[in-house]
């Protein structure tokens, strides 16, 4: 019995990293699935995932920045499977230039100064804010509303950072963007508490995902992260959908408005 | 296939609440447990629910609050099962009169236990139990685990109160911050050990520690306006995050508190 049979779970930025990890683990937990993302070939191989564990999948478009898109998403679930259960919104980037799934454009070692603040472009800023924090806000707000309106609670999962709490030089968009979506993630669950609507997020470390693959690929930025990670290694993944599956499930059901840090134990509050 | 097949746990405080919550779940999830307490008939109750699983588990009487019983837990431990995995130290009191797994009686005077009022005696008592004590036995269990290299978790409750100061309750407060931080300083310590150290910052909890609280119309409001979900959280709610903190699910975390607090403290 999986811990989260006969549940509906939308995963955005489902088409590769943590959110696809987060969509094959819960469809192995029982979960039907949509997945949202901007890219569709991506899309469609954690569909075919998610199907060959046995469970129903559909990809839905999304752009998640955009207020219609996220509408679209909600009421295509309701449409597809009924009812929404449980929220994971890991869509986001990295800086401006970041394309779902891509190794990103923009390389820091070349010249590490070129993303700070005094350095880096509004638009790029306004970009990352619109992906990273007021697209994760435009989420939870579609799929609680139809939550709300079927009267059977839910779980939020928001994919935030150990960067919310951590700066990092010239990622200074990146990091706010994800303070942002700790503290909405706070609010919103103070906000939902009276209708059994839990609202929680994930602060992962550094993890092999595409948007690390510049990290991760290189022998001596990789042995430095290593040596600073307290457990000595990347995450992968499934340490991040793990602990989104507790979220997620029942097993947590007395926790609203928190954050965890599957980060190897680089930040201890 | 349980979360904890074929692992050792060692549970402090085990005879009622959410230790027993805690050896409860983890057998239901495979594990063998050794059950700390001061109290032998509800330490052999939660043994037998523990058999009742189909799991093994002996009862070891300890006193957390000296290093020689803690000590002879452990070599308890090892000497029946042969190794310790998990250890989840969820020994504590609530006040330097509390006693294991009974109910308190309310204080004619709150303020009695105000800190410009409060007997030092109580201070201490508290501090050996819910600090001291939880440093003694991750010690004792975390040396054990170094020596047979197989890494392991350990999960220390701590509460809600780590972080929200209670008037009244500045001795439980305080050593709850102590743990958090003693939980902190111990992952980085065993890390490289592949020992996890993780803490749970419990909120209002149906314990035999809070039930004066509950019986109470008046007082109890206190807590339900407190906690955002409005209601007290049960112990298998704070056995189940202790469950995913001593399993391999949590496997890249370490350092870290959990908060299932319904919302109580959101950081």
């Amino acid at each position: 019995m999986g811990k989260l049979e006969g549940r509906v779970a939308v995963i955005t930025g489902g088409a590769s990293g943590i959110g696809r990890a987060c969509a094959e683990r819960f469809a192995a937990e029982g979960a039907d699935i949509v997945v949202a993302d901007l890219n569709a070939d991506r899309g469609a191989e954690t569909v075919a995932a998610v199907e060959a564990a046995g469970q129903r999948a559909s990809f839905v478009r999304t752009d998640t920045s955009k207020e219609a898109d996220n509408e679209a998403l909600a009421a295509a679930a309701v449409e597809v499977y009924g009812k929404i259960d449980v929220l994971v919104a890991a869509a986001g980037i990295s800086h401006s230039g970041y394309v779902s799934g891509e190794v990103g454009d923009v390389d820091r070692r070349a010249d590490p100064t070129a993303s700070f603040l005094l350095n880096k472009p509004p638009e790029a800023w306004e970009k990352v804010m619109a992906v990273n924090l007021t697209g994760v806000m435009l989420t939870d707000r579609a799929v609680a509303r139809r939550m709300i309106a079927a009267g059977n609670g839910g779980s939020i999962v928001n994919i935030a950072s150990g960067a919310a709490k951590i700066p990092i030089p010239g990622a200074a968009d990146y990091c706010v963007s994800k303070t942002g979506v700790w503290m909405l993630t706070k609010t919103l669950a103070l906000e939902l508490t009276g209708h059994q609507i839990r609202v929680n997020a994930i602060g992962p470390g550094m993890i092999e995902t595409p948007m690390t693959v510049q990290a991760h690929s290189d022998e001596e930025r990789r042995r430095q992260i290593e040596n600073n990670t307290p457990l000595g290694r990347f995450g992968q993944p499934q340490d991040i959908a793990n602990a989104a599956l507790f979220l997620a499930s029942d097993e947590s059901s007395f926790t609203t408005g928190q954050m965890l840090h599957p980060d190897g134990g680089i930040f201890t509050g | 296939m349980g979360a904890l097949e074929t692992k050792i746990a060692v549970v402090t405080g085990g005879a009622s609440g959410i230790g027993r919550a805690c050896a409860e779940r983890f057998a239901a999830e495979g594990a063998d447990v050794v059950v700390a307490d001061l109290d032998e008939a509800r330490g052999a109750e939660t043994v037998a629910a523990i058999e009742g699983l189909g799991q093994r588990a002996i009862f070891v009487r300890t006193d957390t609050s000296t290093e020689v019983d803690n000590e002879a837990l452990a070599d308890a431990a090892i000497e029946e099962f042969g190794r310790i995995d998990v250890l989840l130290a969820a020994a504590g009191v609530s006040s330097g009169t509390y006693v294991s797994g009974e109910v308190q009686e309310r204080a004619a005077d709150p303020e009695a236990n105000f800190i410009v009022n409060k007997p030092i005696e109580m201070w201490e008592k508290v501090l050996a139990v819910n600090l001291t004590g939880v440093m003694l036995t991750d010690r004792s269990i975390g040396k054990r685990m170094v020596a047979a290299g197989q890494g392991g978790a350990i999960v220390n409750i701590a509460s809600a109160a780590a972080v929200v100061p209670l008037p009244g309750a500045a001795d439980y407060c305080v050593s709850k911050a102590g743990v958090w931080m003693l939980t902190k300083a111990l992952a980085r310590e065993l890390a490289g050990e592949k020992i996890r150290v993780n803490a749970i910052g419990p909120g209002f909890v149906e314990t035999p520690m809070t039930q004066q609280i509950r019986d109470d119309e008046e007082l109890v409001q206190g807590p339900l306006a407190m906690t955002p979900m409005g209601r007290f959280g049960e112990p298998p709610e704070i056995a189940a995050t202790a469950l995913y903190l001593a399993s391999e699910e949590s496997s890249f975390m370490t350092g870290q508190i959990l908060y299932p607090g319904g919302g109580l403290f959101t950081g």
